[in-house]
């Protein structure tokens, strides 16, 4: 009989990492735009402070909306309870179409992994939803796996944070080192959001990102684009 | 009975109905301080009214309610006669609330175009509004607000500032926004929030007849407006919402520059989605 936390915690591991297949390194939400109009700081020295201070100010506004929505999407899946409504606020919620869009998109590849190497009704149910987003997705996904609430925000919010890291990585002269301390020192912010998530509702959470979705809104627009979103 | 911080409910219910060509306002609750005196025909047979706020502002205690019932078939413009500005919060006193609710009948048209939201240094401030939107019916809305007192040196020095928005058809969320400022625990100035500007306003075009390819194309069309209206210090995007619409967003160091990219893509959308040209609310002060 396998270790039933082991197995958990690697199934943890393969769902949140960055290289599974759903196409996570194509997107920057936003960011692209944000480095495009120097409001993150290009400058060999000062870039990496430049974006840990603003992934650390995310995890307090845009990151936290996500990880409350995966939260709940979590719960719903232990009750067996639907997620249309959570997935239609969220759309509302992200204005900013692209990024709306590669939230869309990699809620649907994931759900349709997760489907296929755990195959199951609820699962099955998921992939069906005309809408479905990522947060969602995996908050859903790793309830129907029974594993722990806050672990799989934590893990959500790493991946993503990290996804942005290597995006960052792509746009501005972040040497690995660097890239990796940036990830590492972001831990205890990763915590805070999830242990904010324990006390806030998808319908009342809060963000401020004025300028991150205006980004977003003018990545269509930059001449030569790396990144989908 | 009231106790002494508690808000006191302050109530504008307006209510417009068809009549022929026309559209009728009728003011069904008016509690000080909120006054709308009349409705005028504008040259688009629209009911423009102007709301006054008698206080020349919003004060600690205050909850102001503002409903609007547009009736099917009606074509109304709503403006404010000056800035909403929120004054310095009173010890013993309430947060201020501004709280609004629009109903927009079948195959109805409303405009609600305010000026710009001003937060004093020290003040406390509440704001939800809420939008339905029935079959075939249209919304054009929009909201700037100021970091605070900009021209006196005074940058996101309130103490708080929470904001609703929810724009909804009789289907689905169409866009919600939902968020709180508290500059003394949070770096308003932060990329992620506000970034160097000191002036943020968002344009909605809604109209729940008209399908999202039509959308997708007048994004691009208002994002290459979007584009010769970006500067060093002026900022602008354009995205379609899920369904039903489009959001402009723009963020400025000046706030002739919110002011005048507000009325260039208000004019454009206008145009595109309902094929007329846009009138500028006449103002009465």
């Amino acid at each position: 009989m396998p270790d039933l936390n082991c197995l958990s915690v690697l199934q943890v591991l393969q769902l949140a990492d960055s290289a599974l297949p759903v196409g996570s390194m194509a997107h920057s939400f936003g960011l692209e735009a944000l480095v495009f109009d120097e409001d993150i700081e290009p400058g060999v020295q000062s870039c990496p402070a430049s974006l840990e201070l603003y992934l650390q100010d995310s995890l307090s506004e845009s990151l936290l909306f996500d990880a409350v929505f995966c939260r709940e999407a979590h719960t719903r899946a232990l009750r067996g309870a639907p997620v249309f409504d959570l997935n239609q606020s969220a759309s509302a919620l992200r204005v900013a179409r692209e990024s709306r869009d590669a939230s869309l998109t990699l809620g649907r590849r994931f759900a349709a992994l997760a489907a296929a190497l755990h195959p199951g009704p609820a699962l099955s149910r998921l992939v069906g939803l005309p809408e479905l987003h990522h947060s969602v997705a995996f908050g859903y996904t790793l309830g129907t796996l029974a594993i722990d609430p806050d672990l799989t925000v934590s893990a959500f919010l790493h991946q993503t944070v990290l996804n942005i890291i290597s995006a960052a990585q792509r746009l501005l002269p972040l040497g690995q080192i660097q890239a990796s301390r940036i990830a590492w020192d972001l831990k205890p912010a990763i915590l805070d959001a999830v242990n904010q998530s324990r006390s806030l509702s998808f319908s009342t959470v809060c963000s401020f990102a004025h300028l991150p979705d205006l980004a977003s809104m003018r990545h269509s627009c930059l001449a030569t684009r790396l990144f989908i979103s | 009975m009231l106790e002494r911080g508690d808000c006191v409910p302050n109530l504008l219910e307006l209510r417009f109905i068809p009549d022929g060509t026309f559209t009728r306002m009728f003011v069904l609750t008016q509690q000080p301080p909120w006054r709308a005196i009349r409705a005028f025909q504008n040259s688009r047979g629209q009911a423009l009214v102007h709301l006054h706020n008698v206080s020349g502002g919003i004060l600690s205690g205050d909850s102001l309610h503002l409903l609007i019932d547009a009736a099917p078939g009606t074509r109304v413009q709503v403006t404010s006669v000056g800035a909403t500005r929120v004054y310095r919060h009173r010890p013993g006193r309430a947060v201020a609330r501004l709280s609004t609710s629009i109903q927009i009948g079948e195959d109805a048209m409303l405009e609600y175009l305010p000026e710009a939201v001003i937060p004093f240094a020290g003040s406390r401030f509440s704001q939800s509004t809420t939008v339905s939107l029935g079959r075939n019916a249209g919304f054009i809305g929009w909201e700037s607000i100021a970091a605070g007192r900009i021209a006196g040196g005074e940058e996101f020095a309130f103490d708080f500032f929470h904001s609703e928005l929810s724009v909804r058809s009789d289907i689905r969320p169409l866009a919600i926004e939902r968020w709180s400022l508290t500059p003394s625990t949070g770096a308003s100035r932060s990329v992620a929030r506000w970034g160097r500007f000191r002036y943020t306003a968002s344009l909605y075009v809604c109209h729940t007849g008209v399908a999202q390819p039509r959308w997708l194309d007048l994004e691009s069309c208002l994002n290459r407006l979007a584009i010769t209206h970006t500067s060093q210090s002026a900022r602008w995007g354009v995205s379609t919402l899920i369904a039903n619409g489009l959001v402009v967003r723009g963020m400025a160091l000046e706030a002739h520059q919110i002011t005048a990219g507000l009325r260039t893509f208000w004019e454009h959308a206008k145009q595109e989605i309902w094929g007329e040209p846009a009138v500028l609310p006449r103002k009465i002060n």
